[in-house]
């Protein structure tokens, strides 16, 4: 029956108003178009589900009941109206007839009986009225309510092959009501680079038997993108196998728009912080340019002396240009790091060992804690330590650490400063990266607001940095926390999840 | 001490930097001079022997410690030796600092060919001069220690300038002898008129005036 087959598309509230749908059968439906109501084209599958004992089949049956009452009590009535009119006059005392009594009495019950039925049968149809509105009303609240949050339903079967979608879904998907749609045109518009991810979103779906949840682009004919957000269902049949998966879908590019504003002003102040610190760097950077150089030049005169003198000793001359090519990468190293540290790129996304990371930070920073006669001691995880996400980001985080640090042991004594990394993978998914340092500590008062924006104890500082620093981590799906030494000093805590695929 | 000057200068060099310190060491190698490099301020000292002629050349920036704390580590061994910085970065504090302690020069790095040479050269000048005073104030230190009491006393009182007569007078004895105290004085010590003997006295006072 179309009816039903209608009704098991109306899948999220079939259950709960099956019974109040069921009388609509008698109204013309086409008249007016439920939000939920499939397209017609669209609708290939009929449901088994028997709706029993509905209230309109009782109506029905009711009905029908009381027509052949009626009509019974009218032929029963025609047939008798001789005999009764004979039984009054002659007949009367006839005790083998039809005793007119009887038949009067009959007559009536019957009478009665339909009265009965015709009462129940208005009580009924003006109930169903009832429903009706309410029902009509339930559902242009639930249309109104998914149009304005813009919101779409979609629902597959795959062992029919079946479809169905709501109007605000097909609209989203660039669908005119009345066309055909399909799983197929529902993933076609998916932008390419995001396609691995809902699949990959709804494989795991299906395995774990969870709710997903995955946002995507969609290319539009325009050539624009809208992100979309699906959250949906996988239930299984019996059998184990997927029965039908379902969804909602909603339009979050405002969001997503919202979000890039948001994380494009994070990123300058992130560059911002990160010029400030090579500018605070910049006399340790200085001889980490100085040192190559250095070696470059010596090594380059005294190649020039040796070209002077005869015999030339050629594979000394070999050696000395060996070291000035050394010594240059050595120079290009710096200056790159440098570039990356100064330049405003889009976050990267790539899987880079924080092991890396924090050589690289301590080699920029060696000279300016070694000025400072600081001990630095790295203790590292034997394994490399992948993690996704944006090296120079991560670089920052970890550069704003240790020049924190040394600037907290800048007051104490000479001789007692001692700065130590640790780096280890707590478990299979998490790493924790350790600075800690021997200075005054972190005084109990302002612990709390050691991470809130332009909270500051440096007289010229901005209080900024820890906050970016609490930014990365958590960009990074990671924490950053600080606590107190048993001794003295303070360590930060930086946890971050470990990346799953192997590094690239 | 007595094995003189024919070795090649030396020219001690120290830094954190392996590569600078192969270069440098390649450089004033064939630029003539005996090098040797040390990477730490500890294994310098550990080795040093201040009696050998030459002068150092330091990274301000050591990893045990800075080039300064050496500075004055290498002052306290005496004779002292003459000593030239190089600098990762120009600070002018420790630039003046390390000048007013007595280094020849400080360089920054990188530093070219003719300006290293040339600090090398002065501070090997420099040491030459001060070993050469040395010497010689050593030699007249033995020539003092052969002087008996008296003839101390005489010499003292010589050089201050005072007459035979006087000096007789405050040491009671007759003006006579001490003209032949006077005579072997400046016969022992090797001098021929009394501004010499002053000029000798001059350069080793302390040995000079102990002992009255």
């Amino acid at each position: 029956m179309l009816r039903k087959g209608q009704l098991s598309g109306f899948f999220m509230l079939r259950d709960a108003t099956a019974e109040l749908v069921s009388p609509l059968h008698s109204l013309d439906e086409e008249n007016y178009a439920l939000p939920f109501q499939p397209s017609s084209s669209a609708n290939t599958q009929t449901s088994e589900t028997e709706i029993s004992a509905s209230p309109s089949r009782m109506t029905r049956r009711v009905t029908a009941v009381l027509f052949l009452l009626v009509a019974g009590t009218l032929l029963l009535s025609a047939a008798n109206i001789p005999a009764l009119l004979r039984g009054f006059t002659a007949e009367v005392l006839r005790p083998w007839a039809w005793a007119p009594f009887q038949i009067l009495v009959a007559t009536f019950a019957l009478f009665v009986l339909e009265a009965f039925l015709i009462v129940a049968v208005i009580i009924q149809s003006r109930r169903d009225r009832v429903l009706e509105r309410l029902f009509r009303e339930s559902e242009e609240r639930m249309s109104f309510a998914a149009e304005c949050a813009n919101l779409g339903f979609w629902r597959w079967e795959p062992k029919t092959g079946g479809f169905w979608a709501s109007p605000q879904c097909m609209k989203m998907f660039g669908i005119f009501p009345g066309e055909t749609f399909s799983l197929e045109k529902m993933s076609a518009p998916v932008h390419p680079d995001d396609r691995a991810k809902v699949e990959k979103a709804i494989s795991e779906a299906i395995e774990t038997q969870s709710m997903y949840e995955v946002d995507y682009r969609l290319c539009q004919p325009d050539g624009s993108m809208r992100w979309l957000r699906t959250r949906g269902r996988p239930m299984l049949g019996l059998d184990g196998r997927l029965a039908t998966l379902s969804g909602s879908v909603v339009d979050v590019t405002e969001t997503k728009e919202m979000e890039a504003v948001v994380e494009d002003q994070q990123r300058s102040l992130a560059h911002l912080a990160r010029v400030g610190m090579v500018g605070e760097l910049s006399g340790a950077l200085a001889h980490e340019l100085n040192q190559p150089l250095t070696a470059i030049l010596s090594n380059a005169q005294a190649a020039k002396r040796m070209i002077e003198h005869s015999p030339i000793d050629l594979s000394e001359l070999r050696n000395v240009i060996s070291d000035i090519i050394d010594d240059d990468a050595r120079a290009g190293d710096v200056i790159r790091h440098l570039r990356a540290l100064l330049k405003k790129d889009q976050a990267r996304d790539e899987i880079i060992d924080i092991n890396a990371v924090v050589s690289r930070t301590l080699e920029l920073t060696r000279s300016a804690l070694t000025a400072q006669r600081v001990v630095i001691v790295t203790r590292f995880a034997c394994t490399p330590l992948p993690v996704r996400g944006d090296g120079v980001q991560l670089q920052q985080l970890l550069l704003n650490l240790v020049l924190n640090a040394a600037e907290a042991m800048a007051g104490i004594s000479r001789d007692s400063g001692a700065l130590i990394v640790t780096t280890n993978s707590v478990n299979n998914e998490l790493l924790q990266i350790s600075v800690s340092d021997t200075g005054p500590g972190i005084a109990e008062t302002i612990r709390n607001r050691l991470f809130d924006p332009f909270f500051s104890t440096k007289q010229n500082g901005l209080g900024l940095g820890l906050s970016i620093c609490r930014a990365i981590a958590e960009k990074h799906g990671g924490q950053i926390y600080a606590a107190n030494n048993p001794g003295h000093g303070a360590t930060f805590h930086v946890s971050l999840p470990l990346a799953k695929e192997p590094s690239q | 001490m007595n094995v003189r000057q024919e070795a090649k200068p030396r020219v001690f060099v120290v830094d954190d930097d392996l590569k600078i310190l192969s270069a440098m060491s390649r450089l004033l190698g064939l630029a003539g001079y005996d090098v040797e490099t040390y990477e730490s301020s500890g294994a310098f000292l550990a080795h040093h022997d201040p009696q050998i002629p030459g002068c150092a050349l330091l990274d301000v920036g050591l990893g045990d410690g800075d080039g300064l704390t050496l500075q004055h580590a290498l002052l306290e061994r005496k004779p002292a030796r003459p000593i030239i910085f190089l600098t990762g970065c120009d600070d002018v504090s420790t630039g003046v600092r390390a000048m007013k302690a007595g280094a020849v020069d400080y360089l920054t790095k990188p530093v070219s060919e003719a300006d290293l040479l040339a600090a090398i050269e002065k501070a090997l000048e420099a040491d030459r001069k001060s070993r050469a005073v040395r010497d010689e104030t050593a030699k007249f230190e033995q020539r003092i220690e052969q002087l008996t009491p008296r003839e101390r006393e005489v010499m003292a009182h010589v050089v201050r300038g005072r007459l035979n007569k006087q000096i007789a007078n405050d040491l009671g004895i007759v003006e006579k002898t001490v003209k032949v105290h006077r005579a072997r004085v400046m016969e022992k010590l090797g001098v021929r008129s009394v501004a010499a003997l002053v000029q000798a006295v001059l350069k080793a006072p302390a040995a000079a005036e102990s002992r009255p």
